[in-house]
């Protein structure tokens, strides 16, 4: 009897406790001027009137922010952002498994864009009461989404389209030679990383994107992985005659590839058609992207342009 | 007293035939494993993207037939496709033959250490070794890639400095760590086997907080620093076979020259010493020996761990704890295993490969625990008891 | 008992565990071919004098003599082949054959880079038939009775061809049986090759039954040396052992010692 009494009470406090806690967690009650816009993770936010004052967790976003404009508005970034240059002036609150929680919630931000790495700290944001809007596209085209979406949130919407207009129309100056008819594909490798084994882009990754709308054929694109780690006689096998690298100071160089045991014979390798192309640009899914669409093809198809 | 009649009767007369049968079993086993070990490296050969025994073959290249393997391993490869002649001898052989040379290394390096410490838990990188060896390699990826080239006797070598840097830093924190610990551990000359293990641990556990921190401050680095302490065989060319083949031949050799003093050390070290073995001397000879075997593995192949510990006690059941048969043993057997895992490793996944050190853990494990239900079952455990 | 061939000398010998003092300026002397036992209570140094002897602890210099030649400066190589040590206990957990373990007894007599030869073999054979384990060759040691065990481990020590054999208590773990076969079996050894043996003894009787002489020792001092008439008197006995002991002698002439009460301190005299 007595044990009963006791579960009971002990029962309904925490009943109470967690309805408490649960009524002080919900979001605030919306009032007028908001919206409520789905993210590229499928979240629905809430935005109330138009941010004024920003953070991005994330370099890509970092691009793109900048790139509609809104540099004023960012208040903070992470330690990877580094383009452009007045980005990386601004104090940095994030970064490889690091989350300066205290700093964000100090500077009273209105909304944090955050990218798709960033997906771990949510929780942790949103506990603080904070709003996240994640960028996570997928392809060229989710990039310009995102533009798009930026510039709704932002109440800058004409900005937005026509920046995402001067772009595609970069896109299909590209396209428009490389996927022409006729033209020949010759089979690419874009490399990711090769200090430990050699890595590169699958199907459904931005390098594969890239590559197709440069005109050539990613000899990763049938394998099953986004980012696969190729075995040498694969690549050996596959006998690209072109071989894209990443510049940097971690990274790899013409003649490193050369040394490479069994790659002598490789057809990109016998005709020094290696190319290096900045890193930064491949890695980041924002108006830099092209850029770099624009790099690879002219290594691709030099002839076209 | 023993007279010179009884000298002239010769072995075969006196060695009873069960005890013949028994060394008969020893050679012969060995013999058996060399055969493995030769027809392994023939069936490993075969396996890879472009075939005949694996899968995701790149689209403009037809799969090896088996015919082509075997030609080209014999010398008759002229007749085909010259990309099948690359990628086996030039990309598949060298690493089997790596895989070969580093089993056996760490099989043998592992018999050695469960001696030294008359311990079956025992395994090359007790102490410490892994840690400096990672911490080696850590400093390595410090330096940006570059290549240079060496020219000497009118040839120009090339390579990149990770291709040099690499081992050579993972091989001087291995035999740095092992020169720490054996000193940590000395007093007055001599080394207490249970004080070398327990030193072993504690700079051991200093040396992988260091790494850790390091790999936490180099974000960037980390995954290539972490895929490269699972241990695996990428990128290996003749040039680095080179270096590691004379290192493992001569110190297996050498070790085999130590067999009776092995089997004297199990008898315990007090004994060994009563019968006149410089006990000392033959402690820092084995660790040494040990020491470069693993280092010189550690320094092409990562951290590979389970061969050492197991590849000693699975041969154990078949020859027993009499190193005369037990160090090529565990050579030839560590050989077979790491071959096959490697094989595993590069062919399982398509066009990826998995770390060496996973699989060895994959397998080594549930390995080991039903060595351990049946040895319990036929009470006989090889090695204590 | 002139010539130095098999002898062992000790000469003031005093060993410590870093302060505490094990042994107090021990001298005694044993001849080629005798059967010399020590005895002694708990704690009276008679382990650490006889490791001493066998090389595990290292002497000062000029104390202990083996065949004439100086313990403290022999490599242990060579003391392996002067002196061979029958340990109280030795594990032998592994599945080495009995054949095995005696050829380990060559160990201090093969070349590292050679295998054993014919007369390694001989050696190892002779030491197994005289020890009665010839027949046991082809076991695996972990399978026999402890009393087969310690016979093996007597074996290697014969193996070694030693001039000089050290047996610490022989006879603990062996029942009463096995207890005189292994004796008898030194003695004959003794008798036979003129093998100088040099034995610690727990049991009182045991000792003056096989051995010539005896070293009495306590706390670390030489109490008396002699024969076993001489030094085993039941003041000796009394003062040493802290027993009341009766002397006698069988009829086979050796000395018998009948143990009684323990002595108190005020004790009947």
């Amino acid at each position: 009897m007595r044990w009963a009494k006791v579960f009971g009470i002990l029962a309904t406090m925490i009943l109470l406790i967690t309805t408490i806690a649960g009524c002080v967690v919900m979001p605030a009650g919306n009032s007028n001027g908001n919206m409520t816009i789905k993210d590229d993770l499928g979240r629905k936010v809430n935005i109330t009137g138009t941010p004024a004052k920003i953070i991005s967790l994330a370099p890509s976003v970092t691009e793109i922010l900048y790139h509609l404009g809104l540099g004023d508005k960012v208040v903070a970034v992470d330690n990877n952002t580094n383009y452009p240059p007045e980005a990386a002036k601004k104090p940095m609150v994030s970064g490889f498994k690091y989350l300066g929680i205290e700093v964000i919630v100090s500077l009273k931000p209105d909304l944090i864009f955050a990218a798709d790495i960033n997906k771990n700290d949510i929780p942790t944001l949103e506990q603080y009461n904070l709003k996240v809007f994640v960028l996570a596209p997928k392809n060229i085209s989710g990039i310009f989404n995102d533009f798009k979406l930026v510039g709704k949130i932002m109440g800058i919407e004409g900005k937005a389209s026509s920046d995402v207009a001067a772009l595609e129309a970069r896109v299909k100056a590209v396209t428009q030679k490389t996927l022409a008819q006729g033209t020949g594909k010759p089979r690419v490798y874009l490399e990711l990383d090769a200090t430990m084994g050699y890595w590169t882009y699958g199907p459904n990754s931005f390098g594969d994107e890239l590559i197709t709308k440069s005109g050539g054929e990613n000899i990763a694109h049938g394998t099953s992985s986004q980012y696969p780690s190729l075995s040498a006689e694969f690549i050996i096998a596959a006998d690209p005659q072109m071989i894209i690298y990443q510049t940097g100071p971690w990274a790899t160089t013409p003649d490193a590839i050369k040394t490479r045991t069994g790659w002598g014979n490789i057809t990109a390798v016998r005709k020094n058609t290696l190319y290096g192309v900045d890193g930064d640009l491949l890695s980041r899914p924002g108006p830099r992207i092209v850029d770099a669409l624009e790099v690879i093809a002219k290594d691709v198809h030099p002839e076209l342009f | 007293m023993v007279t010179k009649k009884a000298g002239k009767r010769g072995r075969k007369a006196i060695v009873a035939k069960d005890v013949e049968r028994r060394r008969a079993k020893g050679i012969y086993f060995n013999l058996v494993l060399l055969a493995s070990l030769i027809v392994t490296i023939f069936l490993t050969s075969m396996f890879g993207s472009v075939g005949p025994i694996g899968y995701n073959t790149p689209n403009n290249i037809d799969k090896m037939p088996p015919q082509a393997v075997f030609d080209i391993l014999i010398g008759q490869g002229a007749r085909w496709n010259q990309t099948y002649s690359i990628i086996v001898l030039e990309v598949r052989l060298p690493r089997i033959v790596m895989a070969a040379l580093v089993g056996c290394a760490l099989g043998v390096a592992g018999a050695i250490m469960q001696a030294l410490f008359r311990n079956p838990m025992a395994d090359p990188y007790v102490l410490g070794l892994s840690s400096g060896a990672a911490l080696g390699a850590s400093a390595t990826l410090v330096v940006p890639i570059t290549v240079f080239t060496v020219v000497g006797a009118g040839v120009a070598i090339q390579f990149s400095n990770t291709e040099v840097l690499l081992p050579f830093l993972t091989f001087a924190g291995s035999l740095g760590t092992i020169f720490l610990v054996y000193n940590i551990a000395r007093t007055g000359g001599k080394v207490n086997t249970d004080t070398l293990l327990l030193s072993g641990i504690a700079v051991s556990a200093f040396l992988g907080s260091i790494v850790m921190f390091l790999l936490f401050v180099k974000e960037k680095q980390f995954g290539s620093l972490f895929f490269w302490m699972l241990g695996g065989f990428s990128g290996i060319n003749w040039e680095k076979v080179a270096v590691i083949a004379p290192v493992v031949l001569v110190c297996v050799i050498v070790t085999a020259f130590y067999r009776k003093d092995l089997n004297l050390l199990l008898t315990g070290e007090d004994t060994a010493k009563h019968l006149g073995m410089d006990v000392e001397k033959v402690k820092q000879t084995l660790l040494v020996l040990a020491s470069l075997l693993t280092g010189i593995s550690v320094a092409f192949a990562g951290i590979i761990g389970f061969v050492g510990l197991i590849v000693p006690h699975i041969v154990r059941l078949r020859v027993g704890p009499d190193h005369r048969y037990l160090i090529l043993a565990s050579a030839l057997a560590g050989a077979i295993f790491l071959v096959w895992v490697d094989t595993i490793a590069r062919t399982i996944l398509g066009q990826s490969e998995l770390p060496v050190g996973i699989i060895t853990a994959m397998s080594g494990g549930p390995f080991f625990l039903y060595l351990l239900r049946t040895s319990r079952r036929s009470g006989r455990w090889m090695f204590g008891g | 008992m002139g010539d130095k061939e098999a002898s062992l000398e000790v000469k003031d010998l005093s060993f410590s565990y870093g302060k505490r003092r094990v042994l107090k300026d021990v001298t005694f002397e044993v001849g080629t071919g005798e059967f010399v036992g020590v005895l002694g209570p708990n704690g009276s140094g008679k382990s650490t004098l006889l490791n001493c002897l066998s090389g595990l602890l290292v002497p000062d210099r000029e104390k202990v003599r083996v065949c004439g030649k100086d313990v403290a400066v022999m490599g242990s190589n060579e003391m392996a082949r002067l002196v061979a040590i029958v340990p109280q206990d030795s594990s032998m957990n592994f599945a080495f054959t009995v054949e095995d373990i005696v050829l380990m007894g060559r160990y201090s007599h093969i070349s590292r880079f050679r295998f054993e030869d014919a007369r390694d073999y001989a050696v190892a054979e002779e030491a197994m038939r005289a020890t009665g384990v010839w027949r046991l060759r082809g076991r695996l040691v972990t399978d026999l009775s402890g009393g087969e065990r310690q016979r093996v481990i007597i074996a290697r020590a014969l193996a070694q061809e030693p001039k000089v054999l050290l047996l610490d208590e022989p006879t603990t773990h062996l029942d009463i049986r096995h207890q005189l076969e292994v004796l008898g079996l030194i003695k004959e050894l003794n008798d036979e090759r003129g093998l100088t043996v040099l034995s610690v003894f727990h049991d009182l009787n045991l000792a003056a039954r096989f051995c010539g002489r005896l070293l009495l020792m306590d706390d670390g001092a030489v109490m008396a040396k002699g024969t076993p008439e001489e030094v085993l008197t039941d003041m000796n006995v009394k003062r040493t052992f802290q027993v009341n002991a009766k002397i006698g002698k069988s009829d086979k002439g050796w000395v018998i010692i009948e143990v009684g009460e323990v002595a108190t301190r005020h004790g009947p005299a």
